[in-house]
């Protein structure tokens, strides 16, 4: 594939990361890989389970937020035990991409105005709809305040959170900044996009990963921006391991991840590519 | 520190298709709301400040189409300002905020899905292909800007309620200061459908009157659409290209409220952090800001928590609240405020706030009531969104205008 390189390689340190995914956290998805598994299409996946949360956050208020910040929560928290003692959560950036933000409530609001008027629409579902209601949920319950940002923008939502990330350990406005990703599954969705697209491909894929980042460590992720010839009109489909995670924008983060453990495991890390249907590509690299 | 400059701006909201069309309009006070007609018959009985239909470059198809194709009125306009050659615009960044932009607000796609998976459950599978699905695949703001135009650059699409636009501007001139990219084609961008605007209403923080921020008896806020967009570059590049500097990125800061999920907090503490991180990296007494720029949506609590703190903070900067004459144009708004900031900091004016007539004795504050001449150099913008989030920014005029008065 023909393509260019932008010529600047941003990068800084890893620090910690958080999975959560319908197969448990980053070890059960490289078992998966090993043993080959291929879940996601088998069928629809159940939804992923977030009960480990009690571990971290109190039970009560964790049943009033949607699914899709409660996977956010997860697994920022497990990426947070690895924020030394002495640095402040006021001292912590957060950094979400995601495609879809909190797709249930974005279906259960459209539904209200279907179903009803848009008199009779719900307005709880309206304001859990908005892209940032994960990054709004997450530094409330995690007591972060540093810069929050979204990224929306496909599959390269991640890769775009990763820049933003980057940009502001560099600017010196937070000393660590959790960057994740995170999309829901909602069957109403899939089937607007498969009725559109008569796309077979588009398989249920979510989960939640987060990485904490600070500017130097002895692992090293960097981004490099490249702009590919556009062949297809079609959606494209990105992912080392998406026989396991399956069609979705999380595919990056997934990758990424993989090759985070890979190389705390003394493996060689691969590097991932995401492509968008715009002919961007973000190649994310891990490095011990 | 490089200093990060502006060599090109250009905005389109429901005031204007430019900025000296726009500067009139701030200026008179021109006020032109649509009725919510014009998205659907349905719609809820709230009139908006509609961008004019020009600006909507293949006609408003209710997509999200709507929001890139104001996006991209308002680049190329920016663009052909900053005069760079194609060889940079190829190398440029692209960080633009919205909100409506990369939500899923595909309803009428979404209707005929519903249909038709009722009809796939009787046996009949005709398919169907919508606009506003199909937009919405191919309408992401930055990465669709970055096709259009070139930039093969960072890109990214923020989406962080209303403070995108701020962010995106904030953000963009991190990364060049940083090094990670010489040129950044940045802004915000944000067009209405239904749905938006039927949650907003459903919010009940919709004013079917014209708005009118910090006003006792104010009622809620008008939505608006828009995009303001900006090149920015280190003022070392435009120098060497000889462009035109028409103001600078002095200052940014961003922080987030973790008080509520909707409500802003009471004390401002989000707010006060940001401006004090924006006024620290520019290095200004506060004795040297001609103005604030507010996000004064004319919502009971937005206008309370921010009015209350620069009232407080600034007791003797004038204070201007500009969605009188545009509306609150969401993720476009911090853009368009902070090239309104340019803009009267070149024309040394800062004009009356529009839909202000009694104070609110809770508040305390007065926005301008009547045009004011400036006499120094830096502005701050301030900007509030869902969720908690706060940016601030200090833009900065080309010349130092107190040495020249």
């Amino acid at each position: 594939m023909l393509s260019t390189s932008h010529p600047f390689v941003t990068s800084c340190g890893v620090v910690g990361l958080g999975l959560v995914h319908n197969l448990g956290d980053i070890t059960n998805l490289y078992t998966a890989h090993e043993q080959n598994l291929s879940p996601a299409v088998q069928g629809p996946l159940p939804k992923t389970d977030v009960s480990k949360l009690s571990e971290f956050l109190p039970k009560a208020p964790m049943r009033r937020i949607p699914h899709y910040a409660r996977m956010g929560l997860l697994a920022a928290s497990q990426a947070l035990k690895s924020l030394p003692d002495d640095v402040s959560r006021e001292d912590v950036g957060l950094v979400i991409g995601s495609a879809y933000a909190g797709a249930k409530m974005s279906m259960d609001f459209m539904d209200s105005i279907l179903d009803g008027s848009p008199r009779l629409s719900s307005p709880t579902a309206f304001s859990h709809a908005v892209n940032n209601m994960g990054a709004g949920l997450l530094s409330l319950y995690l007591g972060l305040r540093g810069p929050c940002h979204t990224i929306s923008q496909d599959s390269l939502s991640f890769a775009g959170g990763l820049e933003i990330a980057i940009t502001m350990l560099l600017a010196k406005r937070a000393r660590y900044v959790l960057l994740g990703a995170i999309e829901e599954t909602d069957s109403r969705l899939l089937n607007t996009d498969k009725n559109v697209f008569q796309h077979k491909n588009l398989d249920d894929g979510e989960g939640a990963v987060f990485f904490l980042l600070t500017k130097r460590n002895n692992t090293t992720i960097s981004l490099q921006w490249n702009k590919a010839e556009i062949f297809s009109d079609s959606l494209e489909e990105n992912g080392i391991y998406k026989n396991i995670y399956g069609f979705t924008p999380l595919a990056q983060a997934f990758d990424t991840a993989m090759q985070f453990f890979m190389l705390s495991e003394g493996q060689k890390a691969k590097n991932t590519c995401c492509q968008s249907v715009y002919g961007r590509q973000a190649t994310i690299t891990l490095q011990a | 520190m490089q200093k990060v400059c502006v060599t090109g701006m250009s905005c389109v909201c429901a005031a204007g298709t430019s900025c000296d069309a726009v500067w009139k309009s701030l200026v008179e006070g021109s006020i032109k709301r649509t009725s919510s007609l014009v998205l659907h018959d349905d719609a809820l009985p709230y009139p908006f400040f509609a961008a004019p239909e020009e600006a909507f470059i293949s006609g408003r198809r209710h997509s999200s189409a709507d929001v890139l194709h104001l996006g991209l009125f308002a680049a190329q306009d920016a663009l052909k300002q900053s005069k760079i050659t194609e060889q940079i615009q190829q190398h440029m960044g692209i960080i633009i905020g919205t909100t409506a932009g990369s939500a899923l607000h595909f309803l009428q796609g979404y209707a005929a899905s519903r249909v038709q998976s009722d009809n796939a459950s009787r046996g009949s599978t005709a398919p169907h292909q919508t606009i506003d699905i199909i937009d919405y695949h191919k309408s992401n703001l930055a990465l669709s800007i970055a096709n259009h135009l070139g930039g093969l650059g960072p890109v990214s699409t923020i989406t962080n309620a209303c403070t995108s636009g701020a962010d995106a501007i904030g953000l963009a001139a991190d990364m060049i200061r940083n090094g990670q990219c010489e040129l950044i084609l940045c802004g915000g961008a944000d067009a209405l459908s239904l749905v938006p605007h039927t949650g907003f209403a459903r919010l009940m923080v919709y004013s079917d009157e014209p708005c009118r921020p910090f006003d006792a008896d104010r009622r809620g806020l008008n939505l608006g659409e828009g995009a303001g967009m900006l090149v920015l570059e280190s003022e070392a590049h435009a120098k060497a290209r000889g462009a035109h500097i028409l103001g600078y990125i002095a200052g940014y800061g961003s922080a987030v409220d973790a008080h509520h999920f909707t409500a802003p907090h009471p004390e401002a503490r989000g707010l006060a952090k940001s401006v004090t991180q924006a006024l620290a990296e520019a290095s200004i007494p506060l004795e040297n800001l001609a103005f604030i720029n507010v996000h004064g949506t004319a919502t009971m609590e937005n206008d309370k928590v921010e009015g209350a703190y620069c009232y407080g903070a600034f007791p003797k900067t004038p204070v201007w609240a500009s969605k009188g004459v545009t509306g609150h144009t969401l993720g476009a708004a911090g853009a368009l405020e902070a090239i309104f900031c340019l803009m009267a900091l070149q024309h040394r004016l800062v004009p009356r706030s529009h839909g202000f007539i009694n104070p609110d004795p809770a508040i305390m504050l007065k926005p301008t009531q009547e045009h004011t001449v400036i006499t120094s150099e830096y502005a701050l913008s301030t900007s509030l969104g869902f969720g908690g989030g706060n940016a601030a920014l200090v833009l900065k005029a080309v010349k130092n205008i107190a040495e020249e008065l």
